[in-house]
């Protein structure tokens, strides 16, 4: 299990992070180098966007959205990952946002691991079926 | 759908050189493929993440963040 705590120490300030994925994330395979990029102003949401500048996707902590959030880690990950220690494992979830916001879903099937001692990171497809590639964070009845 | 019943250690055929085995039934089903190299099998949550990652590779302004954050409950 991965521990989904807070990804980022430096929530209050502007920073950013380089993070390598390996194996590229799916659909995008050809594109390895990502920066996280945190603002206070959005959090929990943070831009995860290419260095090559072609691709940008909204991700956050989803433990925010969905309390007790665990998905099963296997050990192909943490090679993959080279992952010493598992305290270094965070997760975050890819955002979709679609033209009406109040539909923004979070994929919790598949989320992205990252070892943060090495900043490897790589997206991988849980066998959990109680999370959804598409779970909604704003109910209708919580609208304000 | 077209729906089969097999055992354990039955097949069937998709085309004329796929070879589908079921092998063991245990909560999960176990399933052999036998197929040409130029076939791809994907587990199809594979293939439905790669169309919702498309979905979501595009640029979203601080602006619209913002809103979403004020529409959203802490549920903590």
């Amino acid at each position: 299990m991965i521990n989904g705590d807070n990804v980022m120490e430096a929530k209050t300030n502007q920073s950013s992070n380089t993070l390598i994925f390996e194996d590229g994330i799916l659909g995008f395979e050809d594109i390895k180098r990502y920066d996280l990029k945190f603002s206070k102003d959005i959090w929990p949401f943070i831009h995860l966007q290419s260095q090559c500048g072609r691709v940008s996707f909204i991700v956050c902590d989803p433990v925010y959205f969905y309390p007790g959030y665990k998905p099963p880690l296997n050990n192909r990950v943490c090679r993959e990952l080279k992952v010493k220690c598992k305290e270094h494992l965070r997760c975050l979830a890819i955002a979709t946002i679609p033209g009406n916001i109040k539909d923004i879903t979070i994929n919790l099937k598949s989320p992205i691991v990252l070892n943060i001692e090495n900043n490897h990171a790589k997206q991988y497809v849980t066998d959990e079926p109680d999370y959804p590639i598409k779970f909604r964070i704003i109910k209708d009845n919580e609208l304000v | 759908m077209l729906i089969i019943s097999r055992k354990p250690g039955e097949s069937f055929l998709i085309g004329q050189d796929i070879v589908v085995t079921v092998l063991e039934i245990d909560g999960k089903v176990r399933i052999g493929i036998d197929a040409p190299p130029d076939v791809t099998i994907l587990r199809k949550e594979i293939l439905d993440t790669k169309k919702e990652n498309i979905h979501a590779s595009k640029a979203v302004s601080d602006e619209q963040l913002k809103t979403i954050k004020k529409m959203i409950k802490n549920p903590k």
